[in-house]
């Protein structure tokens, strides 16, 4: 089992990064409005767009050094 | 030194005490000792959250560690921080906020049982000492390499300076000395990236001449088989385990996200540090990377900050520069000193004598704050003859970080998990990292065990074992659907 994990590509670690953030933009946008929404309610105070730019940013990186 | 050098740093240390004493100002409640009378905005908590975050290790070690293995150093920043920090800030920030708690151990005290919250508490105080007394180790010899003064001196003048403003104005004056220390790092961080790349010929010359000494130094991952940061082990143990438990279970970074002046700043707070992570790297890891690209003569990794500092900034800059590392530190120690001063008085007594008193809890912060800040002047230069020791205890202290974000995670996203499971994962869960720890497995492979143990030892035990009240459990547990 050890020497399995061991011998994993390293082409993978990359792969399930930009994965993992894909998934985690999917959940981002699963919560509801209400619950992200600032007193003022405009738009950009709604935090799951500033999750969203975060996680494009992490994707760039990952793909870019990959 | 050259005297520019020793003018910005004296100024530096001038302007702090002075921001910090004007802040302090109109503390006159415990909560507004250790909440900043819940007040703050989102970005001075933003800022204050990542000078919290940045210690020296992260400035001299990470600087090293890129040095020697390149870019992979920077997933402690990106997939070793930024999907914790998302997560903490849309689902637990809004629980903690909700249940009104001034500290982790009193949300895990409501949920579980205060067994739990005495027992996590006093785990926090011992290593919140532990490593303020390392951080000002740290910082002292710092000021002896580059200022020559001797170690105790340097303790005595660090410990009066975070002195005067954290034991006065609290948690107030912390972020917003954190906030201004955040800001210089950053400026150096700009300063030294825009000078290394002019230096190089720009940044396409700069990642040709990379690409060419060290094609692996551009890789964000290293192979599976690599005996310190097998990828493997970054993504499960790092990047499962040690970042979510820090990012949710931490004290000194979480108890600002409390002090914010809304639920909304709470969450915004966090998700502006972690806008703010994602460059770090800039900070720390790319001083050792041109230190390579450069190939500075250097007889170990840890040199490569000092030897860019020294060889290629210009005089003020390199002063600010070791200001930065300076801010870092310090923004460590005073973070530390009022974190570990609300868990005693408030975690650790109320559960003890039973005693709650918003005077007293405000006198008896500060005494605290002054009395942990002295233990950690007089431990700091006995941390030297500690050798390998404290690499140890450290290992130690984070053997916790499995256990702890089990019962953080199903406690906070479950309502069936039960007070007694609780107690006796952390029980059980500890001395089990420390066996598998001990067998010479990789620490980042021992997080993740003990993580998976803890989830099927609290759902196991939680099936015997009586949970709490429905009524209870409604403040304290994450609800999709709510408003």
């Amino acid at each position: 089992m050890a020497n399995l994990v061991n011998n994993l590509p390293l082409e993978l670690a990359n792969w399930i990064s930009l994965g993992l953030f894909v998934l985690l933009f999917f959940f981002v946008w699963l919560l509801p409005f209400s619950r992200v929404r600032a007193p003022s309610g405009k738009t950009f105070s709604d935090i799951r767009i500033w999750a969203s730019a975060l996680i494009a940013c992490q994707l760039a990186l990952y793909a870019f050094f990959s | 030194m050259h005297l520019l050098d020793l003018t910005v740093i004296l100024g530096y240390l001038g302007l702090i005490v002075l921001v910090g004493f004007r802040v302090s100002r109109g503390v006159k409640t415990a909560k507004d000792f250790f909440l900043a009378g819940r007040s703050l905005p989102w970005w001075i908590i933003g800022l204050s959250i990542i000078g919290t975050n940045i210690d020296s290790n992260n400035y001299v070690g990470a600087s090293g560690n890129a040095y020697a293995t390149g870019l992979a150093q920077a997933n402690f920043e990106w997939i070793g921080a930024i999907p914790a920090m998302i997560i903490a800030s849309l689902i637990f920030i809004p629980i903690y906020w909700k249940a009104g708690v001034y500290s982790i151990p009193e949300y895990l005290g409501r949920r579980y049982s205060q067994s739990v919250r005495l027992l996590v508490a006093l785990i926090f105080t011992l290593s919140g000492i532990f490593v303020l007394s390392i951080a000002m180790y740290a910082l002292a010899i710092t000021l002896e390499t580059y200022l020559g003064w001797p170690v105790v001196v340097g303790v005595l003048v660090s410990g009066l300076v975070v002195a005067v403003y954290s034991i006065s104005g609290g948690l107030s004056a912390v972020t917003f000395t954190d906030a201004l220390q955040v800001s210089i790092m950053f400026g150096c961080a700009i300063i030294v990236a825009y000078l290394g790349f002019m230096e190089m010929g720009g940044i396409s010359e700069f990642l040709n001449r990379l690409e060419a000494k060290s094609p692996t130094h551009l890789n964000p991952y290293l192979p599976a088989n690599h005996p310190d940061f097998p990828w493997t082990g970054v993504i499960l143990g790092l990047g499962i385990v040690l970042s979510p438990a820090y990012w949710i279970g931490s004290q000194a970074i979480l108890q600002r996200t409390l002090a914010a002046k809304s639920q909304w700043d709470a969450s915004a707070s966090m998700m502006f540090a972690a806008m703010a992570k994602t460059f770090v790297p800039l900070l720390i890891i790319f001083p050792g990377i041109l230190a390579f690209v450069m190939e500075a003569q250097i007889e170990n990794p840890d040199m490569a900050l000092p030897w860019v500092i020294k060889n290629v900034l210009p005089v003020g800059v390199s002063g600010l520069m070791f200001v930065a590392i300076i801010a870092a530190l310090q923004s460590t120690i005073d973070s530390g000193v009022n974190t570990t001063a609300l868990m005693i008085t408030r975690d650790i007594r109320q559960v003890l004598f039973k005693q709650s008193d918003d005077k007293d809890d405000l006198k008896i912060g500060r005494a605290l704050s002054l009395c942990i800040l002295t233990i950690a002047m007089i431990a700091a230069p006995f941390i030297e003859h500690l050798g390998g020791i404290y690499i140890a205890v450290q290992n130690m202290l984070s053997l916790f970080q499995g256990p702890m974000l089990a019962l953080l995670c199903l406690g906070a996203l479950t309502k069936f998990v039960t007070p007694q499971a609780g107690l006796w994962t952390l029980i059980t869960g500890v001395p089990l990292s420390g066996v598998l720890l001990f067998s010479g497995m990789n620490m980042l492979f021992v997080a993740f065990i003990s993580f998976c143990y803890a989830l099927v030892c609290l759902t196991t035990l939680s099936y015997w074992t009586k949970p709490l009240p429905l009524n209870e459990l409604h403040q304290l547990t994450f609800n999709w659907k709510e408003t």
